[in-house]
C-alpha cells in the first residue's frame, strides 16, 4: 500500500468530508458552490442533496454524526462493534455500542475518494485475504486491517450460514486484528418453529457476547427506547413502499437508496426517524401534484432490482436511470420484512412487541434473521421465503417492465442460482438483465461498460423506448 | 497394493460398486464430511462421496452455475448431466459452502434438460456453522429427519442396532485411517502421498464393511515395506478439497514426499469418534459439529491451525503447501493466516490457488512447486534409503 495512504486515517478524513459537506448545505448557492469545488469527487452526490434540501441535509448531517460516533467511541468511552449492514444496528445502539458497518463505509468511500477504495480492497489482498473475496467488505476492511482507522473492539458477523464471503471476511479480520468474534449463524429456513427457536438462542447468545465485551447488560428501557423508534421507522417505509406502487411512482430515485442506508446505520434512532419523515414529505407532495419521482419528469419504464445497486463514485446508477425516465423499484438491501410492509405474506413478516423483555428480544431476533440476504438468500432460491417468491411478489405488487441482477464477483452465493432465477423470470415474462460489473469496484468493469449493457438491454428488448 | 484402491481413486465408478448394485444394494451420494453416514450404512445402503473427477469439461456445469463458481461443484455437475452418478439411488446437498449448496438448484434444473439425471431420493441437510446447544439441538433433529427420510422412501428400518454397529465400524474406519498417517509420517515413510491418498480415497467409493479388511491388509502390507522416501523434503498439504492424486503426483515428481495433509477428503475427516455406547441423534451431530477442521465453522481458526502444527510435528514436515481452488473463500481466506503464521515460525509455506481437475494448470503449478521445494532449505537429518 502507498505510505500516502496510511498518512491521514480514513475514518477522520471520511468525517472531515460529510461533516464539511453536510455545513455547506446550510449557506447559499454561492455559498455550497465554493464549498462543493473543494471536495469535486462528491460533487454530484452534493448536488443531490442539496436539490433535495432537508432530506440531503439530514443524509450528510447523519452520515456525519454517525462516522463521528465511530471515531470518537473511545474517547467518549463506548466500544466500537466491527460489523455488517446485514446485521441490524438497533442492538448496538440500545447497548450503547458504536456500530461499524464495514459495507456502507466502502460505499461512503467510493462516493467521496478520488480513486475509490480499490487500494484499500488490494491491501487485503497483501496481507492474505482472498482476492475473490466481496468486494463490500474488503474496500472499508483494508483501511481497518492497515491501521489507517481508530481499531475496532470487537466483531459482530451476522452473515455464518448465509454468505460465506462476508463471513470469512469477519473471521479474518477478528484473527487479523486479534478480536473477539461473534457470528451469528442462520438456518437455511427462514420460517418455523424450529427456525424461531434457532434465532432467538442465537440472538439472545449475542447479546451475551455484547454484554461480556462492554461490561453493561441489556438496558431494557433503552431497548423499548430503541423499538419505539423502529415501529415509527417501519411506518413510514411502510408508506413509502405503498406509494411505489402508484403509476407514476412519486419516489424520487434515489429514495431508496437513503431509505436503506438511513435503515442501515440508523435503525431505531431519532435521527434515522426524523429523515425518513423528510423523505415522506416529498413523496407526499410528489403524490399531491401527481408528478414522478424522478429528474426525468416522465415515467418511462420500471425497474426491478433484484439484488443490490450499484456504489459507484457519483452515483452513476440512479443519474443513468433519471435521465432515461426509469423508475426504481427497490433493491434487496430496502426488504425488511415488516409484516405491514406492502410486498409481504401472512407471516412472513415480522411485528414489533414490546410486552416485555423477551418479547422485545424475539422482536429483534426476527428482525434481524429478515435483514437483506440474510430473510431470502438463506436456501434453494426456490424454496418457500426464498428469492424467486420474493421477487415474484415485489413483481405483482410493483409491476416492473424488467429485473435486473447486479452484485459483485464475490457473491458465490446468488452467482450459483442466479442463471436459473433469470431464466425463471424470463420464462414467466419479465426481462431480465444479469450485469456481470463489481458494484463497489469499477476497475472490474467500467460504469461506462456497464451503461452500455443497460442500453443494449433496453434496445434490444424495446423498454422505456 | 491392491489394484482396487486406484481403481477407487480414480474412477467415478469402481468393481466394489458395480458388486454392491448386482446385489440390489443402494448407493446415496454426498457432498460433504458434514453428512453423518453411519445413517446410511445403518440402513443397508452404501454412502458415496461425491467427485466430479474425469471430467473433461464444465460445459453443462457452466450452464447452470455462474462465472465465479468454484470448478468443484461444477465438474460434479458435470459428470451428473453425462450420467455418470446414474447408479445412485439417492443423493444428500449440504449448504457445505456457498458453492457447493447451489448443486441442489442446478442439478434439479439440470434434469430439466437432461431427464433422468436426478436420483429418486432427494434430501438437504441443513448443516449449521457452529457447535452450541441450540445448533447441536437442530442439527440432531436434522439427522432424525434425515433417517426418517431414508425409512420412509426406500421402506426401510433403521435399528437402533444397526446404528450401532454401524457407528463401530465407522469408528474402526477412523482408527485404521490414523495409522494410515502415522505409517505415511514416519522417518523414511514407507509409502508415497499419491498412494496414501489413493487408500483414503478408495474410503469415499466403497462400503466401510468392505473397505476396512481392504484397509487392514495394506497397512500389514505397508508396514513390512523396506522404507524407500528417504531424503526427500517431507510436505503437509492444506486446504481445500483434493480428490484425486493428482496434484500430489506433481508435488512428487518434483522430488517431495506429502508426508500429511489436512486437505477436505484427506485425513482431516476421520478425526472425532462417535460415541459408541448409546448413541442418539445427539451425540452422532456432536461428532459432526465439533469436528472444525473445515472453515466452515467459522471461528475456529485456531484449532485447525493447532491440527497443522500437530500433524507438522508427528510427520516431521519440512514445508507446508496450502491450495485452495479458485473462489474458494473459505479456504482462500484462512490459507493467507496460515501462510502469515507459519512464516513467522520459520515454517517455508506456498499458498496455491488453481482450478478442481486433473491438473487444469499443471505446467504453472509444477513451476511453482519446483520453486517452491527449491527454497526450503536441506536441513533433514534423514539418510535417503538404501
Ligand atoms: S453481496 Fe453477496 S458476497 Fe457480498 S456480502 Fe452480500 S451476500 Fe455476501
Ligand atoms: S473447494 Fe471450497 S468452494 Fe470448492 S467445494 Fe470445497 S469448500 Fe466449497
Amino acid at each position: 500500500m502507498r505510505q500516502a495512504l496510511l498518512e491521514y486515517d480514513y475514518d477522520w478524513n471520511m468525517q472531515r468530508v460529510f461533516d464539511q459537506g453536510s455545513r455547506s448545505l446550510d449557506g447559499t448557492r454561492k455559498e455550497f458552490e465554493r464549498a462543493r469545488s473543494r471536495f469535486p469527487t462528491m460533487g454530484t452526490v452534493m448536488d443531490l442533496f442539496y436539490q433535495y434540501e432537508d432530506v440531503g441535509r439530514a443524509m450528510t448531517k447523519g452520515s456525519a454524526k454517525y462516522i463521528s460516533n465511530i471515531v470518537t467511541a473511545r474517547q467518549d468511552g463506548r466500544k466500537v462493534a466491527l460489523t455488517t449492514f446485514c446485521m441490524s444496528p438497533a442492538l448496538c445502539y440500545a447497548m450503547d455500542v458504536v456500530p461499524l458497518l464495514i459495507e456502507p463505509i466502502t460505499a461512503v468511500g467510493n462516493l467521496s475518494r478520488k480513486y475509490g477504495m480499490g487500494e484499500f480492497m488490494d491491501y487485503c489482498l497483501e496481507i492474505g485475504f482472498a482476492e475473490t473475496a466481496c468486494s463490500a467488505q474488503r474496500g472499508a476492511m483494508g483501511a481497518y486491517l492497515a491501521g489507517a482507522a481508530q481499531k475496532p473492539d470487537f466483531v459482530l458477523c451476522n452473515m455464518s450460514g448465509i454468505c460465506d464471503t462476508n463471513t470469512s471476511a469477519f473471521a479474518f479480520a477478528a484473527e487479523a486484528l486479534d478480536l473477539p468474534l461473534f457470528q451469528c449463524n442462520f438456518p437455511p429456513e427462514m420460517r418455523g418453529e424450529r427456525a424461531d427457536a434457532y434465532h432467538r438462542s442465537d440472538y439472545r447468545a449475542m447479546i451475551d457476547f455484547i454484554a461480556e465485551q462492554t461490561g453493561k447488560p441489556l438496558d431494557p428501557a433503552k431497548l423499548r427506547g430503541v423499538l419505539e423508534e423502529i415501529q415509527k421507522q417501519d411506518e413510514l417505509i411502510v408508506e413509502m413502499q405503498d406509494y411505489q406502487r402508484m403509476i407514476p411512482s412519486p419516489i424520487p430515485t434515489t429514495f431508496n437508496l437513503f431509505m436503506y442506508l438511513l435503515r442501515f446505520l440508523f435503525g431505531g434512532t431519532e435521527d434515522g426517524t426524523k429523515t425518513l419523515e423528510e423523505m415522506l414529505k416529498v413523496i407526499r407532495k410528489n403524490v399531491q401534484e401527481g408528478r414522478p419521482g424522478n429528474r426525468f419528469g416522465e415515467e418511462k419504464a420500471r425497474a426491478l432490482f433484484v439484488y443490490t445497486d450499484h456504489y459507484g463514485g457519483g452515483l452513476p446508477l440512479w443519474n443513468f436511470l433519471d435521465s432515461r425516465g426509469i423508475t426504481h423499484l427497490g433493491c434487496i438491501a430496502d426488504r425488511f420484512y415488516q409484516q405491514a410492509a406492502p410486498y409481504v405474506r401472512d407471516g412472513e413478516g415480522y411485528t414489533v412487541d414490546a410486552t416485555d423483555l423477551d418479547s422485545m428480544i424475539d422482536t429483534m431476533a426476527a428482525l434481524n434473521c429478515r435483514m437483506p440476504m440474510v430473510k431470502q438468500i438463506r436456501g434453494p432460491y426456490d424454496a418457500p421465503d426464498m428469492w424467486l417468491e420474493e421477487i415474484r411478489a415485489q413483481r405483482e405488487l410493483y409491476n416492473p417492465d424488467f429485473a435486473v441482477y447486479m452484485g459483485t464477483p464475490g457473491c458465490r452465493n446468488t452467482w450459483g442460482m442466479v442463471k436459473l432465477l433469470a431464466k425463471q423470470l424470463e420464462k414467466e415474462g419479465l426481462p431480465t438483465l444479469i450485469i456481470n460489473a463489481d458494484v463497489f469496484d469499477e476497475r472490474v468493469e467500467s460504469w461506462s461498460m456497464t451503461q452500455a449493457r443497460f442500453e443494449e438491454f433496453l434496445d434490444v428488448r424495446r423498454i422505456g423506448i | 497394493m491392491n489394484p482396487i484402491f486406484e481403481e477407487a481413486a480414480d474412477h467415478v465408478d469402481n468393481q466394489v460398486i458395480r458388486e454392491w448394485k448386482a446385489q440390489g444394494k443402494k448407493v446415496i451420494g454426498h457432498t460433504c464430511s458434514h453428512v453423518p453416514e453411519e445413517i446410511i450404512s445403518a440402513a443397508g445402503m452404501m454412502p458415496y462421496r461425491l467427485r466430479g473427477i474425469e471430467s473433461e469439461s464444465t460445459s453443462i456445469g457452466d450452464t447452470y452455475f455462474g462465472p465465479f463458481i468454484c470448478s468443484c461443484p461444477k465438474a460434479i455437475l458435470q459428470k451428473a448431466g453425462e450420467g455418470a452418478f446414474n447408479f445412485l439411488d439417492g443423493a444428500v446437498m449440504v449448504q457445505s459452502c456457498d458453492s457447493m449448496r447451489r448443486l441442489d438448484e442446478c442439478w434439479r434444473a439440470a434434469n430439466d434438460d437432461y431427464p433422468g439425471i436426478l436420483p429418486g431420493f432427494w434430501h438437504y441437510l441443513g448443516v449449521p456453522h457452529k457447535a452450541v446447544d441450540y445448533s447441536l439441538k437442530w442439527f440432531s433433529e436434522e439427522i432424525e429427519m434425515f433417517k426418517k427420510h431414508i425409512e420412509e422412501h426406500f421402506n426401510v428400518t433403521i435399528t437402533e442396532e444397526n446404528l450401532r454397529k454401524s457407528i463401530t465400524l465407522y469408528n474402526e474406519t477412523r482408527d485404521l485411517l490414523k495409522e494410515l498417517d502415522e505409517v505415511r509420517g514416519m522417518e523414511n515413510t514407507p509409502v508415497s502421498g499419491q498412494e496414501a491418498m489413493n487408500i483414503i480415497l478408495a474410503g469415499t467409493a466403497m462400503p466401510k464393511e468392505v473397505y476396512n479388511p481392504l484397509l487392514r491388509e495394506a497397512l500389514d502390507e505397508l508396514k513390512a515395506r523396506p522404507a524407500h522416501h528417504g531424503g526427500k523434503k517431507r510436505i503437509l498439504l492444506g486446504g481445500s478439497v483434493v480428490d484425486d492424486q493428482s496434484l500430489i503426483s506433481v508435488i512428487e515428481a518434483e522430488g517431495a514426499v506429502v508426508v500429511a495433509d489436512t486437505v477436505c477428503f484427506g485425513s482431516r475427516s476421520f478425526e472425532g469418534m462417535v460415541p459408541e455406547d448409546s448413541p442418539t441423534m445427539l451425540t452422532i451431530a456432536g461428532r459432526y459439529l465439533h469436528h472444525q477442521f473445515c472453515p466452515r465453522m467459522f471461528g475456529h481458526y485456531k484449532d485447525r491451525m493447532a491440527l497443522i502444527k500437530q500433524k507438522m510435528e508427528l510427520a516431521k514436515v519440512d514445508g507446508v503447501i496450502l491450495q485452495n481452488i479458485r473462489f474458494c473463500d473459505l479456504h482462500g481466506s484462512e490459507n493467507g493466516l496460515f501462510e502469515a503464521e507459519l512464516e513467522s515460525m520459520g515454517v517455508p509455506a506456498i499458498r496455491l490457488e488453481r482450478e478442481y481437475g486433473a491438473m487444469a494448470d499443471e505446467g504453472r503449478l509444477r513451476m511453482r512447486i519446483g520453486a517452491f521445494l527449491e527454497s526450503i532449505p536441506e536441513r533433514r537429518t534423514e539418510k535417503p534409503a538404501a
